[in-house]
């Protein structure tokens, strides 16, 4: 017995040994289990109290503003609504929807939040009379519209380094329509269940055993956000494990609204080139070109059916699936008592209504959007502006943006044809900009609008030629007592003896000479000779000084060739210097940016409008003036032609040795353009300034020209009737007399009578002078 | 308006200028004829001077650039913007658009003169703040 009970007491002794054992085995399993779960929920926490999406920073142009005044053609404006996605519909029912009559144009604007505040949207008829706007009428009330602004055009968008693309929505702002598909269609236990399901994952199971293979997930929304948000895309027990446990983890600490907005702005809707399309703000976006509060329930069943495989689903791709894929959502909507038999049957006739798919470029115009990175760069670091969603409102004007980009493809390839140049041999840029505020308008890099290389109208530094040559001429103008437009000028042969140089002879381009001429006709013919003269005369430290002024901030070579151009510069920097001197000498720096708004709306910064007088107004005026004369009479006198005689616009063209640089500068009072042609290797194009550069220039402006060149005549300034080769005041009726400005007092003070003219006496000008 | 050339005297505020704009005849920043600006620009105006009221500088001046892409050779334009910018205490900003606004205004008396008194303000305030 004892023995036996020995025996019994040994088994028992054992089992309880054992039982020990398993309860400490247990214990420390519970400790891991209980250690592994805290350590997913610490991190789940801390990673979705703190997960930002990352936003890429989006990119605007100008918005269009209404006005009556407003110089408008119904093309200018209707185009514009074209590439702001506004569609032409019979009767106007909704945002982004307008509507053509013989003399107006109908609109239902969109809303917009601006930098300066909330412009709302409204239903507005907007008259057109003889290429104006003549009034604005609000059609709820019947009131007349001082002015509005629409929303503005998207241009671009600064990805993060994955190329998610998303816009982020408020849960509030979720239409419940698209809450009650998602339920209906992806789980319907969603509002009741603690984060897993498992009557779902039970009949998922049994619909697989009995398929034989996997086609059910059982998976909630919740555990479908956790999965992307935390998990990889593996298919093991242990991710499954995890996932569920993090499901539950979440659903304990987060409100299902808080879960749910999350999931539809994480959700995988599309594929757009190498952009992801991420949440159904984004998705309203992309397919149907609106945002998500516009939509209608069958387009966001549309949406939501994508959620189940959105490129087997694509409903560009494959319209058939597309439209089966939304009828099942809406029947599952119908089951769900979320929409009535009647109204889910009437939806499901409907056809799809896609919008026309964007460019998917990351960019629509890339040379601009170079120019917007490089002065944001100066205050954001690249994963900013990639990652925090900002929003960038630039000077862009996409009319005239467009008409560049057109005039460079267009014009070159027929100026290849013409002189029978090798197709692509030409290149070119065109920068146009705004006078008074310095504001970018246009920037085309190339004649291929959308190749996101070389930046021509940044960094391709050429000669500049004649095009310095208003500044020598403003140095001489800016000392009134010694010149005015009429003094006269030499042109006659002259030989520039440097040390250690050989003897240079300034030529004029048909390489004559035409002795004496008045100042301003010199600028306008672009007199080489005439020229080096005068600034010989000035000094070369006089010609650095107004550059520098004008805003050249490279370095000016202290050589006579400068008088004639021999300096590089970019064509924005050419703009740049002729903003300068069109404002009539002040410099506002060039802008492409007007402000930036964080992703929620919030003013970040604002790039404001400065000014800075770095001239004198009366030089100022003369040189300008002068310039119209240029296009009047002078080298772009081609242009004048086409333009009608009572517009004066200002302008300058500029040559190169060799023809190699084909340059024209053009100004009304509002706008100017500079354009560029020439080959990236640098050979002879064959062009000048007014056979190529200002051909183009007058492509990109005969749309829409700037508006007349009316200067303003500063005080100091008085224009007065003069006899100029005799340099003598006159009367109007005087024949050969003409009105000039003159900077006072400094006014030709002996009077002439009309018979009397000068013998002309041909001052002998040195014929050498030693540098 | 001495005061204002008085650099002991503190800047005249936004409504006081403008409220002497309105009334007819007075003051150093009398507003253009309503008939000399759009009403596009005459709304811009208003708003702007309710921004400034309510303490939104930065939005008046956005405000008051709008309205200078509409109508970029208005000195009235200029010149409001150049009194804003003082009340900022951009001192050199608003001298230099004063110094456009002049340049535009041909011959407009009062309009040089408001000008005139910002640009004294201005380097006043600057060389002030240079012996402090």
């Amino acid at each position: 017995m004892p023995r036996r009970k020995h025996k019994g007491g040994g088994r028992r002794s054992l089992y309880r040994r054992l039982r020990a054992w398993w309860i400490r085995l247990g214990l420390v399993c519970l400790v891991i289990l209980g250690a592994w779960v805290s350590w997913i929920d610490h991190r789940l926490r801390v990673q979705f109290d703190g997960y930002r999406w990352s936003l890429p920073a989006r990119v605007y142009a100008r918005p269009f503003e209404l006005y009556p005044g407003r110089p408008l053609h119904r093309a200018e404006i209707i185009g514009e609504l074209g590439v702001l996605g506004y569609q032409e519909a019979p009767l106007i029912r909704r945002p982004g929807q307008y509507q053509q009559t013989s003399n107006a144009v109908r609109l239902f604007s969109h809303g917009y939040r601006f930098w300066d505040g909330e412009e709302s949207s409204r239903v507005v008829e907007i008259r057109l009379h003889q290429g104006r706007v003549q009034a604005i009428i609000d059609r709820r009330n019947g009131t007349q519209v001082a002015l509005m602004r629409l929303e503005p055009l998207e241009i671009a968008r600064i990805y993060p380094h994955h190329n998610e693309d998303r816009i982020l929505v408020k849960i509030d702002d979720v239409p419940s329509r698209l809450v009650q598909g998602l339920i209906a269609s992806e789980d319907k236990s969603y509002l009741h269940h603690f984060g897993i399901d498992p009557l779902a994952i039970g009949r998922a199971f049994i619909e697989n055993l009995r398929a034989g293979e996997v086609r059910q997930g059982g998976s909630t929304l919740t555990q479908q956000l956790v999965k992307n948000l935390f998990l990889s895309s593996e298919r093991t027990l242990w991710r499954k494990i995890n996932e569920a446990v993090m499901a539950v983890l979440l659903e304990w600490h987060y409100s299902k609204a808080e879960i749910l907005e999350a999931y539809i702005n994480e959700i995988f809707l599309g594929q757009d080139g190498f952009r992801a399309i991420h949440g159904f703000g984004l998705g309203a976006r992309f397919y149907f070109g609106r945002p998500l509060r516009e939509l209608e329930v069958h387009e966001l069943a549309l949406l939501v059916g994508l959620v189940r495989g959105a490129s087997y689903y694509d409903p560009r791709r494959h319209p058939k699936r597309a439209l089966e894929r939304r009828n099942q959502v809406l029947a599952l909507m119908i089951n769900r008592g979320a929409l009535t038999p009647a109204v889910g049957g009437a939806l499901m006739k409907l056809p799809l209504t896609l919008s026309k798919k964007n460019r998917s470029a990351t960019s629509n115009h890339p040379a601009f959007v170079d120019l917007v990175r490089r002065q944001l760069g100066i205050i954001y670091d690249d994963e900013d502006l990639r990652n925090e969603g900002l929003q960038i409102f630039t000077t862009l004007d996409p009319q005239i943006q467009r008409r560049a980009e057109q005039a460079l493809r267009v014009s070159l390839s027929e100026l290849e044809r013409q002189r029978r140049m090798h197709a692509g041999h030409l290149q070119g840029a065109v920068v146009a900009a705004a006078i008074d505020t310095g504001e970018v308008l246009a920037l085309a890099g190339g004649r291929d609008p959308r190749y996101a290389g070389f930046n021509r109208a940044l960094d391709a530094k050429r000669p500049v030629g004649s095009l310095v040559k208003p500044a020598v001429y403003l140095a001489a103008l800016s000392q009134p007592s010694r010149y005015n437009l009429i003094t006269p000028l030499y042109d006659n042969p002259i030989v520039l003896r440097e040390r250690n140089r050989t003897p240079w002879t300034p030529q004029n381009y048909d390489k004559r000479y035409r002795g004496r001429m008045p100042l301003m006709r010199a600028l306008a013919e672009s007199n080489n000779v005439a020229t080096v003269r005068l600034g010989l005369d000035l000094g070369i430290d006089k010609l650095q000084r107004t550059l520098a002024q004008l805003g050249v901030s490279g370095e000016i070579p202290p050589y006579p060739s400068t008088f004639l151009g021999a300096i590089e510069m970019s064509p924005l920097e050419v703009a740049q210097m002729y903003q300068t001197l069109s404002s009539g000498g002040f410099y506002s720096a060039l802008r492409a940016i007007r402000d930036v708004l964080t992703k929620d709306g919030q003013p970040l910064q604002r790039y404001g409008l400065t000014v800075k007088q770095v001239l004198p107004a009366a030089p100022a005026y003369l040189i300008n003036h002068a310039l119209t004369q240029v296009v009047r009479s002078g080298t772009a006198s081609s242009l004048g032609a086409k333009l009608p005689r009572s517009m004066p616009l200002a302008g300058k063209t500029g040559t190169t040795d060799g023809l190699r640089d084909s340059w024209f500068v053009g100004f009304g009072s509002d706008v100017l353009a500079a354009v560029w042609l020439g080959a990236d290797d640098n050979r002879p194009i064959g062009l000048t300034g007014a056979s190529g550069a200002m051909r183009v220039w007058y492509e990109v402006m005969k749309e829409r020209p700037p508006a007349p060149l009316d200067l303003a005549v500063p005080r100091g300034v008085e224009w007065q009737w003069v006899d100029a080769p005799g340099m003598a005041r006159t009367t109007p009726s005087c024949p050969g007399s003409r009105r000039y400005p003159f900077i006072t007092p400094f006014i030709p003070s002996r009077h002439a009578p009309c018979d009397w003219r000068q013998e002309s006496d041909y001052a002998r000008a040195p014929r050498e002078f030693l540098w | 308006m001495a005061a204002l050339v008085d650099v002991g005297a503190p800047i005249q505020p936004w409504n006081a200028l403008t409220a002497a704009a309105e009334s007819e005849g007075a003051g150093i920043s009398a507003a253009p004829a309503a008939s000399m600006v759009s009403p596009a620009v005459a709304a811009l105006l208003r708003l702007a001077r309710s921004q400034a009221d309510a303490g939104h500088g930065e939005q008046a001046a956005a405000t008051l650039e709008r309205a200078l892409r509409i109508e970029p050779r208005n000195p009235w334009l200029w010149h409001r913007l150049a009194v804003l910018r003082l009340q900022q205490g951009y001192w050199d900003r608003a001298a230099e658009l004063a110094k456009k606004s002049s340049v535009l205004a041909r011959d407009h008396r009062r309009l040089l003169t408001g000008n005139l008194e910002v640009i004294q303000a201005a380097r006043a305030r600057i060389s002030r703040s240079n012996v402090e």
